[in-house]
């Protein structure tokens, strides 16, 4: 009896000895890992739009390393928590590599890049020709592009071109810059080539040839080496032959309920209505303490144009209304004289979700880089001049004659302020001046003579002259905390 | 091969425990005092060298033959003898002998003779854990288990403690111990067992006595152990009411005094100019923006903010009502506690509903089952500001408009005042020469928060944890020696975390909603066969088992906002759903375990124990999901050697033992091994765009599939010494460890695409000492019972995997190293060398670009004339260098007092609260000596001026203390009274909490045992950061306890 019981008992323990495997053997369920992924044509195109998506985080902090540092705005005086040190830093050149924002910006483009690296490795399961083609065409471009940033803010970068482990990631050292723009151009040849002329109603967003062109001629531009003749025939191409065109009216381009219309090459689209794709800007730009006279839930005050930003337009310009303010209404009428960016600001319900789209490429753009890189190639041309004054017409002022703009250094300061006016606080000024080796002239006399930085009452944002070295930025302390074998920029 | 084993043992073992004519004897031994089971009686035949012992509830049965003589005893009683006159159940009730000692304590999956233990095992016996004005039974933990730290990170109530034990043996996401109550393990038991039904707490500390929990074991074990039910019926009744106060409160500059100081020291700064140059000083006056604040104080009457947001007297209520009961096959014990808890803020209360019931009734002589049930309802509201936000308000805001400022800035009277609404205002006053001045300001105070007082006010968060624990047992005495215990039990806890902001909380004046919900169940099941042998002198003990663990996590998240009323919170009043917040989120873990263990012990005198535990976790990729996990552990019990006994005789006790074992640990987020990727969805199509959707790997964790677990190998050497028949006893331990493939959650370099990822790397050791001395004097009259523990950890990283050091940021940047060859984490970033008092300084000492007059100076570290990034240094460490108890209890006649003094020293905080520009110049310990002129010599920096403060050691803080930790005085009334009552026992007692609490000069917060343990500082190389901390908090309760 006694021993029969043991048995049983020995079976049932027994049983409980049996493998496990099975139950050891549990797979994500609210998120799908790797292994498990990448096996059909309509996962490559999730994993596209996926890259898309990363656009936004860039967007984030973009203004921060680029508008913000240029002369079109500044940290506003008024807004001096400790929690803005960081972007005061920036706005004055006085940052170090521990600046949160120098960090998050880097971060972000390097995650568009490995996004990127997933698609293009992960190609062939895509057996549509057409579509393998088109995929890798659209993660080609968006890591040049995510490139052409990180070259343009931190000099020779690390080239990553497929998936790395943390291990390998210690192990890679930093290009030369030249180096870095052919990796660009080469992805840039490749989806120029292969990215479709244009996309269905349903896809409007995605990236077209004439996008993929426009960008390398910029990337031929702003590259050392003379290549004006490459940026002018693709830049060219995209002004004569595509269907783009600019709208005879700036503020239609900005019209919330006309967008990616037909002078939008390529931007970061934004959705409202609490779908998790909404911009955050009208809030950080609009001013601080303002209710909701501005926008939907007040404002943070970041990225405040400048006294000299203001001035810049013509009375007659069309584009300051719709690119900034120099006051706002609040309780019963009252004026608050307080400049700030209204470009990106909308109707919306809910704080940082407004739906405007924050343009990449725009016709203008490619007409101004046209005439610039005309003029680059041996001096204004006619055409040149003509492309100029047409962007100028539309804002509603006078054309240049050719004597005011016939030579060379006319031509250039004339394009440098059109674009700073035309293409205001869209992140473009501060690529513009460091592209045409103006940076430093234009910043120092800024700093020498906005109010801001020279105001006694405010000694603690007196800002000195700058220098060379202060053109690039930091590389992240973060990575060389990790690895210290990375070489920092020169003055940092 | 296991189950060979297995086969084997149960093969041997029906060989043994029948003999002829004889029959079983059953009973049960209890306390003749008080009636209480006694767990671990001897239940022996002297002659055949042959017996068992009582379990948990004091049960046992044993095969016997008439006339045999049985001798039943039990340390600290009377030994009982008897002879077995026919087959029947017996009770026996022990004297209690005050002259002997030995207890039994719990361990792993058993109890053990105290002198029979090899491991290092702490123990507390419920005394007065349920007399303290606390509201879990973790808090009343503290102070008084040596090696044991118990951290209360906030005073808010409703937060639990950080408990570690033995130091940081794991840098991975979760040192926290693992928690047994009544054999089944509950992660979170300690914040929902209600203290009156607590028995006793054993901390399991060495490898040797957690090897059995295997990978849950690294980072100790803490045994919860339950009051079980009596034969007869017995009722107790205790409450208290408690009232609380903050210890300390900030000293904050109102309006009129910070204008004053800025006034007086422009002054200062005007005569001593004049007197340089020779010329007449002139009388200055108040600037536009002080006479406007100034005006504003006056006419409004201002606010003291942190005045405003506490309560005037927070209580702590407290009932418990506990039944017992039963008969000698069937025992209940049922167990109510009811809990209403106020914090020292306005908005911030917890009230706990506890209950517990325990049965079990034996079937037959050798089946026995039971069940225990513990549901729990707990509900805390959550400070919805933190106490900084208070601190550094300026006072001359009031908290809502009254006429003054309502004609001034044209909001309604009665409504919330905010900083904004003084913008642009107008003010007339009387200058120096008396003309009439008018000026407007643009802005008083650029803060774009709504005032905190508004804040409170309108935005609830709460908290709604549903608990339930129900596991049931069978137990199953197969032969005299072998016996089988099954478990298996249900852990189900519902958790609902409410937000509502209505439109007047929040600046940008929406309001919003959210339910944070989460339901997280566990199965286990567990089976042991336990074999206990003797023979003559030899004692063998011996447990196989097997457990499986199966853990599910669902998640559920709404969040919505558009609310057209603040008067419905839910969200079916919101009339948009924020899609990119609301989701649901589930995974699973499992873990499948396989237990051994073999304790033998000879004559009392040699033992020796071996024990292991093999691991399968389902948190590891395939080739990594299993570890083994052995260990073993030696005694000797010096004291029953002749030579011993015979010349050192006040030495009654003197035990040596010393165990090695590895432990390991699987604390990693789930899914670690493999890249995982989510909807990442995009916004395309014409008119605006439609969502298109995507999926991209997470930015986050890069996978790794080799991760594996983390082992801890680990050496305990203890001496247990008693003297003079036990009136002093000491226990000494040392102990060292290593953990070697620590499973880290590193920083990976971003153009990996990802910011982290788990990996094996690298080992930490720990070594410490621990001592507890115990004195127990007196006699029936009076007496007095003294215990000292001190407890000291000292950790240090051998090998980050190749790496010397990893630099980790928290909220504010502020730096942490981990650094090779020194402590796990340290504070990092710029010393402060001084402040600097003029440009000239600047122009010729090493400085940055970052430096500014009235700013911090740093030292230049690697003197190399500039200051970088090179020059940042260790600037100290978080952890303890020791911490100590001292708790002392006196009796006399009816009368008992108790006190616990606490102390930790070494530890250094990083004050948060000072990355606020406000509290820089609002609280007066950054006020005192700052800067404001270059000729004015000046000891501390200006608030806005040079070089970031967080990242120098400017805000990092001594946090030693030493407190009074616990007091009660405790009146019993004498028993002749209540014999006419059918009362059994009435007490009155007294206590206080942080009846003394003293902290260092140099902290300039509130609370230095605070901690910020979320988001950057879950992670456990980032700690030692406070920021918006509650004060300690005061308290002093009284109470009653009713037995009948």
């Amino acid at each position: 009896m006694k021993n029969t019981l043991i048995i049983t008992i020995a079976l049932v323990v027994s049983s409980l000895f049996t493998s496990c495997d099975d139950t050891l053997d549990l797979q994500p369920i609210s998120d799908i890992g790797e292994e498990e992924y990448y096996t059909s044509t309509e996962q490559i195109n999730l994993a596209v739009v996926g890259i898309y998506n990363s656009l936004q985080g860039v967007m984030d902090t973009e203004w921060i390393l680029t508008e913000l540092r240029s002369d079109n705005t500044y940290m506003s005086p008024q807004n001096s928590e400790t929690a803005n040190i960081p972007y005061r830093q920036v706005d004055r050149f006085v940052l170090n590599s521990q600046n949160i924002y120098v960090e998050e910006y880097w971060s972000s483009l390097y995650r568009t890049v490995s996004l990127a690296n997933n698609v293009i490795t992960q190609i062939e399961i895509v057996e549509d020709e057409d579509l393998k083609s088109r995929y890798e065409a659209e993660a080609r471009f968006l890591r040049a592009h995510a490139y052409f940033k990180l070259v343009r803010l931190w000099g020779g970068v690390f080239i990553v071109d497929q998936p790395i482990s943390g291990q390998e990631a210690k192990t890679m050292d930093r290009s030369s810059e030249s180096d870095v723009y052919d990796f660009i151009i080469e992805d840039l040849l490749f989806a120029s080539e292969n990215l479709p002329s244009e996309v269905d109603g349903s896809e409007l967003g995605r990236l077209t040839s004439w996008a993929a062109k426009a960008e390398l001629g910029k990337v031929y531009l702003t590259a050392e080496g003379g290549y004006e003749q490459e940026a002018i025939a693709q830049l060219s191409d995209v002004v004569n032959n595509s269907p783009y065109t600019y709208l005879s009216s700036y503020e239609d381009v900005f019209n919330i309920s006309n967008e990616y219309n037909s002078e939008i090459l390529f931007a970061v689209r934004y959705q409202s209505g609490s779908v998790g794709l909404g911009a955050p800007f009208a809030n950080y730009f609009s001013p601080l303490q303002s209710d909701s006279y501005v926008v939907t839930g007040s404002g943070d005050e970041l990225n405040v144009p400048t006294t000299s930003m203001s001035n810049a337009y013509n009375i007659s310009d069309t584009r300051k209304d719709v690119s900034m303010a120099d006051s706002w209404v609040g309780l019963n009428g009252q004026v608050n004289e307080f400049r700030y960016i209204k470009k990106y600001n909308s109707d919306f319900a809910n704080v940082d979700d407004a739906g405007n789209d924050w343009p990449i490429i725009r016709y203008t753009d490619v007409m101004l880089l046209l005439a610039e890189a005309i003029n680059e190639n041996g001096g204004p041309t006619a055409e040149a001049i003509s492309l100029l004054n047409t962007v100028r017409q539309r804002a509603g002022l006078t054309d240049y004659t050719s004597s005011e703009v016939g030579t060379y250094f006319d031509f250039k300061l004339a394009l440098e302020e059109e674009r700073k006016l035309e293409f205001a606080f869209e992140n473009q000024r501060w690529f513009d001046l460091v592209r045409t080796g103006r940076a430093l002239t234009v910043m120092n006399s800024h700093f020498a003579t906005e109010d801001q930085y020279n105001n006694p009452d405010d000694p603690q944002f007196f800002t000195g002259p700058i220098e060379e070295y202060q053109l690039l930025l930091p590389i992240p302390q973060y990575e060389i905390d990790l690895n210290p074998s990375i070489a920092q920029n020169i003055g940092y | 091969m296991k189950l060979k084993f297995l086969y084997v043992l149960l093969f041997i073992s029906s060989f043994y425990g029948f003999s002829q004519n004889s029959f079983e004897l059953s009973g049960v031994v209890v306390s003749a005092k008080d009636g209480i089971p006694i767990i671990g009686a001897n239940i022996v035949i002297a002659e055949e060298n042959r017996g068992t012992t009582t379990d948990f509830d004091g049960n046992f049965s044993l095969t016997v033959s008439e006339n045999d003589v049985v001798t039943i005893s039990y340390v600290g009683f009377k030994t009982q003898t008897f002879i077995v006159s026919g087959p029947e159940s017996i009770e026996v009730s022990l004297e209690e002998d005050a002259s002997t000692l030995d207890e039994v304590v719990v361990v792993a999956y058993g109890t053990q003779k105290k002198s029979s233990v090899t491991g290092s095992v702490a123990r507390l016996e419920n005394e007065n854990l349920d007399e303290l004005p606390y509201s879990t039974v973790d808090q009343a933990l503290k102070g008084k288990l040596a090696g044991v730290s118990i951290q209360n990170v906030s005073s808010e109530v409703g937060t639990s403690p950080q408990i570690s034990i033995r130091g940081l043996t794991s840098i991975s996401a979760n040192s926290s111990p693992l928690v047994v109550v009544d054999g089944f393990p509950i992660a979170d038991g300690l914040e929902f067992i209600n203290p009156s039904s607590i028995k006793s707490v054993e901390v399991l500390k060495d490898a040797s006595s957690t090897a059995l929990y295997g990978s849950r074991g690294a980072n100790g074990v803490i045994l919860v152990t339950t009051k079980n039910g009596s034969t007869t019926p017995k009722y107790s009744f205790k409450t208290f009411t408690g009232f609380k106060s903050p210890y300390k409160e900030l000293d904050v500059l109102d309006a009129f005094e910070y204008t004053d100081l800025l006034l007086n020291q422009r002054q200062l700064v005007e005569d001593y100019e004049a007197a340089q140059n020779g010329t007449t000083p002139q009388t200055l006056d108040y600037s536009d923006r002080e006479r406007a604040q100034r005006i504003v104080a006056a006419g409004s009457g201002g606010a003291d903010w942190t005045e405003e947001a506490q309560r005037s007297t927070p209580t702590i209520k407290n009932y418990q009502f506990d039944v017992s009961g039963g008969n000698k096959q069937t025992k209940y014990y049922i167990s109510t506690q009811w809990i209403e808890d106020e914090g020292i803020l306005k908005d911030n209360y917890n009230n706990r509903l506890n209950l517990s019931g325990r049965l079990s009734t034996k079937l037959s002589e050798d089946l026995e089952i039971g069940f225990n049930f513990r549901p729990s309802f707990n509900r805390t509201r959550r400070s919805t500001v933190r106490f900084s936000d208070y601190a550094r308000s300026h006072q001359w805001l009031p908290v809502r408009h009254n006429e003054f400022t309502s004609e001034l800035t044209g909001q309604a009277v009665g409504s919330y005042a905010h900083a904004r609404h003084f913008n642009n205002t107008t003010y007339n006053y009387q200058d120096l020469d008396g003309q009439d001045q008018t000026f407007t300001i643009s802005s008083l105070w650029g803060t774009s928060n709504n005032n905190p007082i508004a804040r409170m006010e309108n935005e609830a968060r709460t908290q709604y944890d549903y608990r339930m624990v129900a596991d049931g047992f069978t137990k199953w005495k197969i032969t005299d020696d072998l016996s089988y215990r099954g478990t298996i039990g249900a852990y189900y806890r519902q958790r609902d975390y409410e937000i509502f902001r209505n439109s007047l909380a929040d600046r940008t004046g929406q309001a919003y909603g959210l339910n944070e919900s989460s339901l997280r169940t566990r199965v286990i099941s567990e089976h042991t066969l336990n074999y206990d042998y003797r023979i003559k002198d030899h004692d063998i003990d011996a447990l196989i088992g097997s457990t499986y663990e199966y853990t599910g996590i669902k998640e559920a998240n709404i969040a919505g906002n558009q609310f057209p009323t603040d008067l419905i919170e839910t969200l079916n009043a919101a009339t948009v759903i924020d899609a990119g917040d609301t989701y649901t989120y589930k995974e699973e873990i499992s873990l499948v375990s396989f237990l051994a263990r073999v304790n033998y012990e000879y004559d009392g005198k040699y033992l020796a124990s071996v024990a292991a535990r093999y691991d399968g976790s389902s948190l590891f990729g395939p080739e990594n999901k299993y570890g083994f996990f052995p260990s073993a552990s030696v005694g000797w019990n010096v004291h029953k050697e002749n030579f011993w006994k015979n010349n050192i005789g006040f030495v009654n006790q003197f035990k040596i033992r010393s165990s090695f074992g590895i432990t390991g640990n699987n604390n990693i987020e789930n899914y670690a091994f493999t890249n995982l990727l989510y909807p990442s969805n995009y916004s395309l199509g014409e008119n605006g765009g439609a969502v298109a959707s995507g999926l991209g790997e997470t930015g986050a964790t890069l996978g790794n599939s080799a991760i594996s677990w983390e082992q801890t190998y680990q050496y305990d050497t203890g001496i247990e010494l008693s003297f003079f028949d036990n009136k002093l006893s000491l226990i000494g331990d040392y102990y060292y460890s290593v953990t070697d493939q620590l499973l880290l959650q590193q920083n990976v370099s971003y153009i990996t695409g990802h910011d982290n990822y788990w990996n094996n790397i690298g080992k930490i050791q720990n070594q410490g000492i621990e001592l507890v001395l115990a004195a127990s004097l007196g006699n029936d009259n009076f007496s007095w019972d003294g215990n000292i523990n001190f407890s000291t950890n000292q950790n240090k990283l051998i090998s980050l995997g190749g790496e010397e050091q990893f630099i980790n940021q928290g909220e504010r940047s502020e730096q942490y190293i981990s650094k090779v060859g020194e402590e796990a984490i340290q504070f990092y970033g710029y010393k402060m060398a001084g402040i600097w008092q003029n440009q000239d300084q600047i122009d010729n000492l090493p400085s940055s670009s970052d430096d500014a007059v009235g700013g911090i100076r740093v030292e230049d570290i690697n003197g190399d004339g500039i200051i970088d990034s090179e020059d940042r240094t260790t600037l100290g460490s978080p952890f303890p260098d020791f911490t100590w108890g001292f708790s002392n209890t006196f009796k006399y006649k009816g009368f008992d007092l108790y006190f616990l003094l606490q102390g930790s020293h070494g530890a250094e905080v990083f004050y948060g609260d000072g990355y606020y520009t406000e509290t820089r110049y609002l609280q007066r310990d950054f006020v005192d000596g700052w800067w404001f002129n270059e000729n004015f010599a000046a000891t501390k920096p200006r608030e806005k001026l040079g070089r970031d403060w967080v990242l120098t050691d400017y805000l990092i803080q001594d946090a030693s203390y030493i407190s009074l930790r616990e007091v009660i005085i405790g009146y019993s009334i004498p028993s002749k009274w209540l014999e006419k009552t059918k009362l059994d026992k009435v007490r009155v007692f007294a206590s206080g909490q942080n009846v003394l609490y003293l902290m260092s000069d140099d902290y300039y917060g509130l609370n230095p045992e605070a901690l910020s343990t979320s988001s950057e500082y879950s992670s456990p190389l980032i700690s030692g950061y406070q920021r918006g901390a509650y004060p300690i908090q005061q308290q002093f309760s009284v109470g009653v306890d009713i037995n009948f």
